[in-house]
Protein backbone atom coordinates (compact mmCIF):
# COMPACT_ATOMS: atom_id res chain seq x y z
CA UNK A 1 0.00 0.00 0.00
CA UNK A 2 2.98 2.39 1.11
CA UNK A 3 4.48 1.69 -2.10
CA UNK A 4 1.33 1.85 -4.10
CA UNK A 5 1.09 5.62 -2.98
CA UNK A 6 4.49 6.42 -3.10
CA UNK A 7 4.50 5.41 -7.13
CA UNK A 8 0.56 7.03 -7.50
CA UNK A 9 2.42 10.49 -6.17
CA UNK A 10 5.05 9.90 -8.70
CA UNK A 11 3.01 9.75 -11.64
CA UNK A 12 1.28 12.94 -10.55
CA UNK A 13 4.13 14.82 -10.35
CA UNK A 14 4.92 13.47 -13.48
CA UNK A 15 2.07 14.73 -14.62
CA UNK A 16 1.68 18.06 -13.20
CA UNK A 17 5.39 18.42 -14.53
CA UNK A 18 4.69 17.83 -18.44
CA UNK A 19 1.32 20.05 -18.17
CA UNK A 20 3.07 22.97 -17.46
CA UNK A 21 3.46 24.08 -20.66
CA UNK A 22 2.42 22.90 -24.37
CA UNK A 23 6.20 24.14 -24.95
CA UNK A 24 7.53 22.46 -21.84
CA UNK A 25 9.04 25.76 -21.08
CA UNK A 26 8.69 28.39 -18.92
CA UNK A 27 10.04 31.43 -20.82
CA UNK A 28 9.84 35.30 -20.59
CA UNK A 29 10.00 36.64 -23.64
CA UNK A 30 9.53 40.54 -25.06
CA UNK A 31 7.56 39.96 -27.76
CA UNK A 32 7.86 43.52 -29.12
CA UNK A 33 11.71 43.06 -29.08
CA UNK A 34 12.00 39.44 -30.28
CA UNK A 35 9.70 40.78 -33.25
CA UNK A 36 11.70 43.22 -34.01
CA UNK A 37 15.51 41.54 -34.16
CA UNK A 38 13.89 38.85 -35.83
CA UNK A 39 12.95 41.39 -38.72
CA UNK A 40 15.83 42.96 -38.89
CA UNK A 41 18.81 40.27 -38.42
CA UNK A 42 16.43 37.67 -40.63
CA UNK A 43 15.09 39.60 -43.11
CA UNK A 44 17.00 40.45 -46.33
CA UNK A 45 14.96 41.10 -49.30
CA UNK A 46 12.32 43.54 -47.99
CA UNK A 47 11.90 46.23 -45.21
CA UNK A 48 8.81 44.86 -42.66
CA UNK A 49 7.10 47.59 -40.86
CA UNK A 50 5.71 47.45 -37.59
CA UNK A 51 2.26 46.50 -37.58
CA UNK A 52 -1.04 48.11 -35.25
CA UNK A 53 -1.09 45.51 -32.72
CA UNK A 54 -5.24 45.72 -33.51
CA UNK A 55 -4.69 44.60 -36.27
CA UNK A 56 -3.33 40.93 -35.55
CA UNK A 57 -6.66 39.33 -34.90
CA UNK A 58 -7.86 40.33 -37.88
CA UNK A 59 -4.86 39.12 -39.84
CA UNK A 60 -4.28 36.13 -38.06
CA UNK A 61 -7.22 35.36 -36.45
CA UNK A 62 -6.37 35.59 -32.98
CA UNK A 63 -9.25 35.63 -30.57
CA UNK A 64 -9.09 38.23 -28.16
CA UNK A 65 -9.24 35.54 -25.42
CA UNK A 66 -6.33 34.04 -27.21
CA UNK A 67 -4.17 36.84 -27.53
CA UNK A 68 -2.56 38.51 -24.18
CA UNK A 69 -0.18 40.61 -26.62
CA UNK A 70 1.67 40.47 -29.97
CA UNK A 71 4.07 42.13 -32.25
CA UNK A 72 4.16 41.92 -35.87
CA UNK A 73 6.14 43.24 -38.60
CA UNK A 74 5.00 42.87 -42.16
CA UNK A 75 6.24 43.23 -46.11
CA UNK A 76 4.23 46.20 -47.48
CA UNK A 77 3.03 43.50 -49.79
CA UNK A 78 6.16 43.14 -52.52
CA UNK A 79 7.13 39.86 -50.87
CA UNK A 80 5.90 37.05 -48.23
CA UNK A 81 8.25 37.89 -45.69
CA UNK A 82 6.62 38.44 -42.40
CA UNK A 83 7.34 38.03 -38.37
CA UNK A 84 4.83 37.82 -35.65
CA UNK A 85 5.34 37.12 -31.87
CA UNK A 86 1.88 36.04 -29.98
CA UNK A 87 1.77 35.59 -26.25
CA UNK A 88 -0.99 33.61 -25.31
CA UNK A 89 -2.95 34.28 -21.93
CA UNK A 90 -2.47 30.17 -21.23
CA UNK A 91 0.00 28.07 -22.74
CA UNK A 92 -2.02 25.51 -23.67
CA UNK A 93 -3.32 28.30 -26.17
CA UNK A 94 -0.03 28.45 -28.03
CA UNK A 95 -1.32 24.95 -30.03
CA UNK A 96 -4.07 26.73 -31.51
CA UNK A 97 -2.35 29.63 -32.71
CA UNK A 98 0.44 27.54 -34.61
CA UNK A 99 -2.61 26.17 -35.97
CA UNK A 100 -3.84 29.43 -37.26
CA UNK A 101 -0.21 30.30 -38.63
CA UNK A 102 -0.09 26.63 -40.48
CA UNK A 103 -3.46 27.71 -41.93
CA UNK A 104 -1.86 31.27 -42.65
CA UNK A 105 1.43 30.16 -44.38
CA UNK A 106 -0.60 27.73 -46.49
CA UNK A 107 -3.06 30.56 -47.78
CA UNK A 108 -0.40 32.79 -48.49
CA UNK A 109 1.60 30.10 -50.26
CA UNK A 110 -1.66 29.52 -52.65
CA UNK A 111 -2.05 33.10 -53.07
CA UNK A 112 2.55 33.56 -53.98
CA UNK A 113 2.00 30.84 -56.21
CA UNK A 114 0.33 32.36 -58.94
CA UNK A 115 1.46 35.97 -58.11
CA UNK A 116 5.44 35.59 -57.45
CA UNK A 117 6.17 32.38 -57.27
CA UNK A 118 9.73 32.72 -55.92
CA UNK A 119 8.29 33.76 -52.93
CA UNK A 120 6.99 30.07 -51.90
CA UNK A 121 10.20 28.74 -51.09
CA UNK A 122 10.04 31.47 -48.18
CA UNK A 123 6.45 30.18 -47.27
CA UNK A 124 7.94 26.50 -47.62
CA UNK A 125 10.64 27.44 -44.96
CA UNK A 126 8.36 28.78 -42.37
CA UNK A 127 9.60 28.64 -39.16
CA UNK A 128 6.16 28.17 -36.82
CA UNK A 129 7.26 27.42 -32.92
CA UNK A 130 5.82 28.24 -29.30
CA UNK A 131 7.50 27.94 -25.99
CA UNK A 132 5.70 28.45 -23.25
CA UNK A 133 2.88 30.97 -23.51
CA UNK A 134 4.66 32.63 -26.93
CA UNK A 135 3.91 31.24 -30.58
CA UNK A 136 5.86 32.48 -33.23
CA UNK A 137 5.69 32.85 -36.96
CA UNK A 138 8.74 33.80 -38.95
CA UNK A 139 8.74 34.16 -42.88
CA UNK A 140 12.41 35.08 -43.91
CA UNK A 141 15.48 34.99 -46.08
CA UNK A 142 17.69 33.66 -43.42
CA UNK A 143 16.41 30.68 -41.44
CA UNK A 144 19.53 29.65 -39.62
CA UNK A 145 19.74 33.06 -38.22
CA UNK A 146 16.20 33.19 -37.45
CA UNK A 147 16.32 29.91 -35.77
CA UNK A 148 19.39 30.91 -33.75
CA UNK A 149 17.57 33.92 -32.32
CA UNK A 150 14.85 31.75 -31.76
CA UNK A 151 16.62 29.28 -29.81
CA UNK A 152 19.01 32.21 -27.96
CA UNK A 153 15.00 33.61 -26.53
CA UNK A 154 14.33 30.03 -25.25
CA UNK A 155 12.18 28.35 -28.19
CA UNK B 1 51.74 93.52 -89.94
CA UNK B 2 53.06 89.37 -89.32
CA UNK B 3 51.70 90.50 -85.67
CA UNK B 4 48.48 91.16 -86.47
CA UNK B 5 48.12 88.53 -88.99
CA UNK B 6 49.09 86.13 -86.22
CA UNK B 7 46.30 88.09 -83.37
CA UNK B 8 43.52 87.82 -86.09
CA UNK B 9 44.56 84.07 -86.32
CA UNK B 10 44.69 83.28 -83.25
CA UNK B 11 41.18 85.62 -82.25
CA UNK B 12 39.83 83.41 -85.23
CA UNK B 13 40.86 80.21 -83.73
CA UNK B 14 39.46 81.50 -80.19
CA UNK B 15 36.22 82.24 -81.66
CA UNK B 16 36.33 78.69 -83.43
CA UNK B 17 36.87 76.95 -80.13
CA UNK B 18 33.90 78.45 -78.64
CA UNK B 19 31.75 77.69 -81.68
CA UNK B 20 32.83 74.53 -81.60
CA UNK B 21 31.79 74.19 -77.56
CA UNK B 22 28.39 75.80 -78.06
CA UNK B 23 28.22 73.19 -80.55
CA UNK B 24 29.01 70.48 -78.15
CA UNK B 25 26.74 72.07 -75.38
CA UNK B 26 23.57 71.99 -78.07
CA UNK B 27 24.80 68.38 -78.60
CA UNK B 28 24.63 67.47 -75.44
CA UNK B 29 21.63 68.37 -74.46
CA UNK B 30 19.70 67.82 -77.45
CA UNK B 31 20.86 64.19 -77.15
CA UNK B 32 20.23 63.61 -72.86
CA UNK B 33 17.25 66.38 -72.55
CA UNK B 34 15.92 66.16 -76.25
CA UNK B 35 12.86 64.35 -74.86
CA UNK B 36 12.50 67.36 -72.83
CA UNK B 37 12.50 69.92 -75.34
CA UNK B 38 10.29 68.30 -77.61
CA UNK B 39 7.83 68.35 -74.70
CA UNK B 40 8.32 71.99 -73.90
CA UNK B 41 8.17 72.89 -77.13
CA UNK B 42 4.92 70.89 -77.80
CA UNK B 43 3.35 71.90 -74.50
CA UNK B 44 4.03 75.25 -75.23
CA UNK B 45 2.02 75.21 -78.25
CA UNK B 46 -0.99 73.38 -76.58
CA UNK B 47 -1.35 75.85 -74.15
CA UNK B 48 -1.09 78.87 -76.27
CA UNK B 49 -3.80 77.14 -78.28
CA UNK B 50 -5.55 76.40 -75.07
CA UNK B 51 -5.18 80.13 -73.50
CA UNK B 52 -6.49 81.78 -76.85
CA UNK B 53 -9.50 79.93 -77.61
CA UNK B 54 -10.54 80.21 -73.85
CA UNK B 55 -11.30 76.81 -73.83
CA UNK B 56 -13.17 74.40 -70.33
CA UNK B 57 -11.91 71.90 -69.19
CA UNK B 58 -14.25 69.86 -70.54
CA UNK B 59 -13.79 71.23 -74.22
CA UNK B 60 -10.25 70.33 -73.55
CA UNK B 61 -11.24 67.07 -72.87
CA UNK B 62 -12.75 66.33 -76.47
CA UNK B 63 -9.76 68.07 -77.79
CA UNK B 64 -7.25 65.94 -75.93
CA UNK B 65 -8.78 62.50 -77.20
CA UNK B 66 -8.78 64.01 -80.28
CA UNK B 67 -4.59 64.37 -79.53
CA UNK B 68 -4.47 61.04 -78.39
CA UNK B 69 -3.80 59.65 -81.46
CA UNK B 70 -0.95 61.95 -82.06
CA UNK B 71 0.52 60.74 -78.81
CA UNK B 72 0.96 63.92 -77.18
CA UNK B 73 -0.49 65.15 -73.77
CA UNK B 74 -1.77 68.26 -72.12
CA UNK B 75 -4.22 69.13 -69.42
CA UNK B 76 -5.68 72.34 -67.97
CA UNK B 77 -6.78 72.64 -64.29
CA UNK B 78 -10.15 74.20 -63.41
CA UNK B 79 -8.01 77.74 -61.61
CA UNK B 80 -6.21 79.44 -65.00
CA UNK B 81 -3.37 77.54 -64.44
CA UNK B 82 -1.28 76.25 -66.62
CA UNK B 83 -1.24 72.26 -67.13
CA UNK B 84 1.97 70.91 -67.63
CA UNK B 85 2.14 66.97 -68.41
CA UNK B 86 5.69 66.11 -69.94
CA UNK B 87 5.59 62.75 -70.48
CA UNK B 88 4.51 62.18 -73.83
CA UNK B 89 1.87 59.33 -74.92
CA UNK B 90 -0.71 59.34 -71.76
CA UNK B 91 -4.02 59.13 -72.55
CA UNK B 92 -6.71 61.05 -71.41
CA UNK B 93 -6.70 60.45 -67.97
CA UNK B 94 -4.16 63.78 -68.03
CA UNK B 95 -7.47 65.68 -69.50
CA UNK B 96 -9.10 65.39 -65.94
CA UNK B 97 -5.61 65.33 -64.28
CA UNK B 98 -4.03 68.81 -64.08
CA UNK B 99 -0.68 69.53 -62.73
CA UNK B 100 -1.28 72.71 -61.33
CA UNK B 101 1.29 75.20 -61.46
CA UNK B 102 0.71 78.51 -61.30
CA UNK B 103 3.68 81.04 -61.91
CA UNK B 104 4.05 81.75 -58.58
CA UNK B 105 4.59 78.19 -57.34
CA UNK B 106 6.98 77.25 -60.34
CA UNK B 107 9.23 75.57 -58.23
CA UNK B 108 7.06 73.77 -56.32
CA UNK B 109 5.99 70.14 -57.55
CA UNK B 110 2.97 69.77 -59.24
CA UNK B 111 -0.07 67.96 -58.21
CA UNK B 112 -2.04 65.40 -59.76
CA UNK B 113 -5.53 66.68 -59.81
CA UNK B 114 -8.75 65.69 -61.51
CA UNK B 115 -11.94 67.98 -62.47
CA UNK B 116 -14.95 65.66 -61.47
CA UNK B 117 -17.86 66.22 -59.28
CA UNK B 118 -17.35 62.46 -58.33
CA UNK B 119 -13.59 63.78 -56.61
CA UNK B 120 -14.25 63.43 -52.68
CA UNK B 121 -12.82 66.55 -52.05
CA UNK B 122 -10.55 67.54 -48.36
CA UNK B 123 -13.07 67.78 -45.63
CA UNK B 124 -12.27 70.08 -42.72
CA UNK B 125 -11.91 68.83 -39.90
CA UNK B 126 -10.09 65.41 -40.43
CA UNK B 127 -11.83 62.69 -39.08
CA UNK B 128 -10.05 60.02 -36.42
CA UNK B 129 -9.82 56.27 -36.74
CA UNK B 130 -12.76 55.74 -35.01
CA UNK B 131 -14.43 57.29 -38.63
CA UNK B 132 -13.16 53.43 -39.81
CA UNK B 133 -15.05 51.32 -37.35
CA UNK B 134 -17.73 50.49 -39.34
CA UNK B 135 -15.84 50.17 -42.61
CA UNK B 136 -14.62 47.64 -45.00
CA UNK B 137 -11.26 47.96 -47.08
CA UNK B 138 -11.37 45.50 -49.94
CA UNK B 139 -8.27 45.39 -52.28
CA UNK B 140 -5.47 43.81 -52.97
CA UNK B 141 -2.05 43.51 -51.93
CA UNK B 142 -1.32 47.45 -52.10
CA UNK B 143 -4.40 47.18 -49.54
CA UNK B 144 -3.06 44.79 -47.68
CA UNK B 145 0.18 46.93 -47.49
CA UNK B 146 -1.82 50.01 -46.42
CA UNK B 147 -3.42 47.58 -43.66
CA UNK B 148 -0.14 46.57 -42.48
CA UNK B 149 2.37 49.98 -42.54
CA UNK B 150 -0.13 53.22 -42.48
CA UNK B 151 -1.19 52.53 -38.65
CA UNK B 152 -4.71 52.11 -38.86
CA UNK B 153 -6.30 50.55 -36.12
CA UNK B 154 -9.92 49.69 -37.44
CA UNK B 155 -11.78 48.58 -40.14
CA UNK B 156 -12.51 44.84 -41.57
CA UNK B 157 -9.93 43.98 -44.42
CA UNK B 158 -11.19 42.05 -47.02
CA UNK B 159 -7.88 41.49 -49.16
CA UNK B 160 -6.21 39.16 -50.89
CA UNK B 161 -2.67 38.89 -52.74
CA UNK B 162 -3.08 39.25 -56.61
CA UNK B 163 -6.97 40.73 -56.21
CA UNK B 164 -8.83 41.78 -59.70
CA UNK B 165 -12.45 42.49 -60.46
CA UNK B 166 -12.73 38.50 -61.83
CA UNK B 167 -11.84 36.94 -58.35
CA UNK B 168 -14.26 38.42 -56.61
CA UNK B 169 -16.45 35.33 -56.55
CA UNK B 170 -13.02 33.52 -55.69
CA UNK B 171 -12.85 32.05 -51.88
CA UNK B 172 -9.23 33.83 -51.99
CA UNK B 173 -10.06 35.87 -48.76
CA UNK B 174 -8.14 34.42 -45.56
CA UNK B 175 -10.83 34.04 -41.99
CA UNK B 176 -10.57 31.65 -39.37
CA UNK B 177 -13.25 29.55 -41.16
CA UNK B 178 -11.29 28.90 -44.02
CA UNK B 179 -11.42 31.15 -47.33
CA UNK B 180 -14.30 32.92 -48.26
CA UNK B 181 -14.96 35.01 -51.75
CA UNK B 182 -15.17 38.59 -51.22
CA UNK B 183 -18.85 38.96 -52.07
CA UNK B 184 -18.87 35.83 -49.03
CA UNK B 185 -17.33 38.67 -46.74
CA UNK B 186 -19.60 41.29 -47.08
CA UNK B 187 -22.54 39.06 -47.02
CA UNK B 188 -23.01 39.10 -42.89
CA UNK B 189 -21.97 41.90 -41.02
CA UNK B 190 -23.17 45.80 -42.33
CA UNK B 191 -20.90 48.74 -42.86
CA UNK B 192 -21.10 52.06 -43.65
CA UNK B 193 -18.16 52.49 -45.53
CA UNK B 194 -16.36 50.51 -48.16
CA UNK B 195 -13.24 51.21 -49.34
CA UNK B 196 -12.00 49.50 -52.70
CA UNK B 197 -8.22 49.78 -53.67
CA UNK B 198 -8.69 47.72 -57.24
CA UNK B 199 -7.37 47.53 -60.39
CA UNK B 200 -3.64 47.32 -60.36
CA UNK B 201 -3.71 43.36 -60.95
CA UNK B 202 -6.36 44.35 -64.06
CA UNK B 203 -3.71 46.55 -65.96
CA UNK B 204 -3.51 45.40 -69.32
CA UNK B 205 -6.92 43.85 -69.00
CA UNK B 206 -8.26 42.68 -72.27
CA UNK B 207 -10.31 43.64 -73.74
CA UNK B 208 -10.19 46.87 -72.42
CA UNK B 209 -14.18 47.74 -73.40
CA UNK B 210 -15.19 45.26 -70.78
CA UNK B 211 -13.18 46.67 -67.82
CA UNK B 212 -16.21 49.22 -66.70
CA UNK B 213 -19.13 47.16 -67.34
CA UNK B 214 -17.56 44.39 -65.55
CA UNK B 215 -16.24 46.97 -62.81
CA UNK B 216 -19.93 48.56 -62.59
CA UNK B 217 -21.20 44.85 -61.94
CA UNK B 218 -18.77 44.38 -59.04
CA UNK B 219 -19.69 47.48 -57.47
CA UNK B 220 -23.60 46.89 -57.80
CA UNK B 221 -22.87 43.40 -56.00
CA UNK B 222 -20.92 45.04 -53.21
CA UNK B 223 -24.07 47.76 -53.09
CA UNK B 224 -26.50 45.12 -53.05
CA UNK B 225 -25.13 43.24 -50.47
CA UNK B 226 -24.46 46.65 -48.04
CA UNK B 227 -26.95 48.95 -49.33
CA UNK B 228 -26.76 51.61 -46.76
CA UNK B 229 -22.40 51.82 -47.69
CA UNK B 230 -21.04 54.53 -49.55
CA UNK B 231 -18.22 53.07 -51.48
CA UNK B 232 -15.01 54.91 -52.13
CA UNK B 233 -13.31 53.58 -55.34
CA UNK B 234 -9.32 54.35 -54.36
CA UNK B 235 -7.49 55.62 -57.88
CA UNK B 236 -5.32 53.18 -58.56
CA UNK B 237 -2.11 54.54 -57.74
CA UNK B 238 0.60 54.56 -60.07
CA UNK B 239 3.65 53.23 -60.40
CA UNK B 240 8.06 53.62 -60.51
CA UNK B 241 7.61 52.18 -64.45
CA UNK B 242 11.68 51.66 -63.87
CA UNK B 243 11.35 49.39 -60.99
CA UNK B 244 8.94 47.09 -62.21
CA UNK B 245 9.17 43.94 -64.14
CA UNK B 246 5.74 43.37 -65.50
CA UNK B 247 5.34 45.24 -69.13
CA UNK B 248 1.55 45.97 -68.62
CA UNK B 249 1.82 47.38 -65.48
CA UNK B 250 3.11 50.92 -66.26
CA UNK B 251 1.18 54.47 -65.90
CA UNK B 252 -0.29 54.79 -69.13
CA UNK B 253 -2.62 51.78 -68.33
CA UNK B 254 -2.56 53.08 -64.85
CA UNK B 255 -3.83 56.31 -66.48
CA UNK B 256 -6.80 54.62 -68.50
CA UNK B 257 -8.50 52.45 -65.42
CA UNK B 258 -8.08 55.76 -63.36
CA UNK B 259 -10.59 57.39 -66.51
CA UNK B 260 -12.92 54.34 -66.53
CA UNK B 261 -13.43 54.47 -62.49
CA UNK B 262 -13.81 58.23 -62.76
CA UNK B 263 -16.26 57.20 -65.20
CA UNK B 264 -18.29 54.75 -62.86
CA UNK B 265 -18.23 56.81 -59.93
CA UNK B 266 -19.50 59.99 -61.80
CA UNK B 267 -22.46 57.41 -62.83
CA UNK B 268 -23.01 56.11 -60.04
CA UNK B 269 -24.40 58.25 -56.83
CA UNK B 270 -23.45 55.94 -53.86
CA UNK B 271 -19.59 55.87 -55.20
CA UNK B 272 -16.98 58.79 -54.69
CA UNK B 273 -13.20 58.72 -56.19
CA UNK B 274 -10.37 59.09 -53.87
CA UNK B 275 -7.85 60.47 -55.80
CA UNK B 276 -4.51 58.89 -53.86
CA UNK B 277 -2.45 60.22 -56.73
CA UNK B 278 -2.85 63.82 -55.70
CA UNK B 279 -0.51 62.84 -53.09
CA UNK B 280 1.20 59.92 -54.04
CA UNK B 281 1.92 60.86 -57.92
CA UNK B 282 4.78 63.10 -59.00
CA UNK B 283 2.51 65.27 -60.93
CA UNK B 284 3.80 64.11 -64.07
CA UNK B 285 1.72 60.92 -64.07
CA UNK B 286 4.27 58.77 -62.46
CA UNK B 287 4.63 57.65 -59.08
CA UNK B 288 6.87 59.47 -56.69
CA UNK B 289 10.74 58.51 -56.91
CA UNK B 290 11.49 56.18 -54.25
CA UNK B 291 8.41 55.33 -52.28
CA UNK B 292 8.35 51.98 -53.50
CA UNK B 293 11.24 49.14 -53.32
CA UNK B 294 9.21 47.13 -56.25
CA UNK B 295 8.09 50.20 -57.88
CA UNK B 296 4.52 49.02 -57.06
CA UNK B 297 3.99 48.39 -53.22
CA UNK B 298 4.22 51.47 -50.99
CA UNK B 299 6.99 51.79 -47.93
CA UNK B 300 5.46 52.40 -44.54
CA UNK B 301 5.70 56.33 -44.89
CA UNK B 302 3.73 56.68 -47.70
CA UNK B 303 0.92 54.38 -46.39
CA UNK B 304 0.98 56.66 -43.67
CA UNK B 305 0.30 59.37 -45.85
CA UNK B 306 -2.69 57.44 -48.19
CA UNK B 307 -4.02 57.12 -44.29
CA UNK B 308 -3.97 60.91 -43.50
CA UNK B 309 -5.48 61.82 -47.10
CA UNK B 310 -8.24 59.28 -45.93
CA UNK B 311 -8.85 61.01 -42.60
CA UNK B 312 -9.24 64.95 -44.57
CA UNK B 313 -10.86 63.44 -47.31
CA UNK B 314 -14.07 61.85 -47.16
CA UNK B 315 -17.85 62.38 -47.70
CA UNK B 316 -19.27 64.28 -45.05
CA UNK B 317 -23.35 62.93 -44.98
CA UNK B 318 -25.53 60.25 -43.27
CA UNK B 319 -25.38 57.14 -44.41
CA UNK B 320 -27.25 56.19 -47.49
CA UNK B 321 -30.93 54.57 -46.94
CA UNK B 322 -32.61 53.15 -49.68
CA UNK B 323 -35.80 52.28 -48.15
CA UNK B 324 -36.41 50.10 -51.70
CA UNK B 325 -33.03 48.52 -51.40
CA UNK B 326 -32.55 45.39 -49.11
CA UNK B 327 -29.70 43.48 -48.57
CA UNK B 328 -29.10 40.33 -51.09
CA UNK B 329 -28.57 37.07 -49.57
CA UNK B 330 -24.87 35.39 -50.25
CA UNK B 331 -26.22 32.92 -52.48
CA UNK B 332 -28.08 35.61 -54.75
CA UNK B 333 -25.07 37.42 -55.03
CA UNK B 334 -23.03 34.04 -55.32
CA UNK B 335 -25.01 33.50 -58.46
CA UNK B 336 -25.00 36.81 -60.32
CA UNK B 337 -21.29 36.82 -59.08
CA UNK B 338 -20.69 33.98 -61.35
CA UNK B 339 -23.23 35.29 -64.07
CA UNK B 340 -20.77 38.52 -64.56
CA UNK B 341 -17.15 36.14 -64.25
CA UNK B 342 -19.05 34.48 -67.03
CA UNK B 343 -19.82 37.16 -69.09
CA UNK B 344 -16.16 38.18 -68.61
CA UNK B 345 -14.67 35.44 -69.78
CA UNK B 346 -16.91 35.14 -72.68
CA UNK B 347 -16.07 38.76 -74.02
CA UNK B 348 -12.27 37.73 -73.23
CA UNK B 349 -12.64 34.85 -75.00
CA UNK B 350 -14.07 36.44 -77.79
Amino acid sequence: MKYLRLLLSMVLLALCLTACSKGGKDITVDVNALAQKLQAEAVTSDSLTATASEMLSSIYFVTDEQLAQGAAYMSSGATACEVVVIECKEASQTGDVEKLFKTRVANQSELFASYNAGEVTKLDSAIIKSAGKYAVLCVCDDTAKAESILKEAGF
Amino acid sequence: MGKKNKKRRKNQQNNLLVLKLLILVIIVLVIFEGRLIVTMFTQQGEIEVTSTSGTTASTSQTDETENEAAGTASAVSSQNTVAAAPLAGMTSILARQSAAVTPETETEPPVDTINSPAVVPETDPPVDDSYFSDAVFIGDSRMEGFRNASGITQGAFLTSIGLGIDGMANASISTSEGNISVYQGLSGEQYSKIYLLLGTNDLGYYPWETFEPNFTAVVEQFHKLQPNAIIYVCSVIYVEEAKVTTSYINNDNVAKINNYLVDICEQMDYCYYLNLNEILGNGYGSLIEGASSDGVHLYENYCQQMLTYMKSHYIDAAPITTPDTEAVTESESMAEGSEMTESSETAEAS
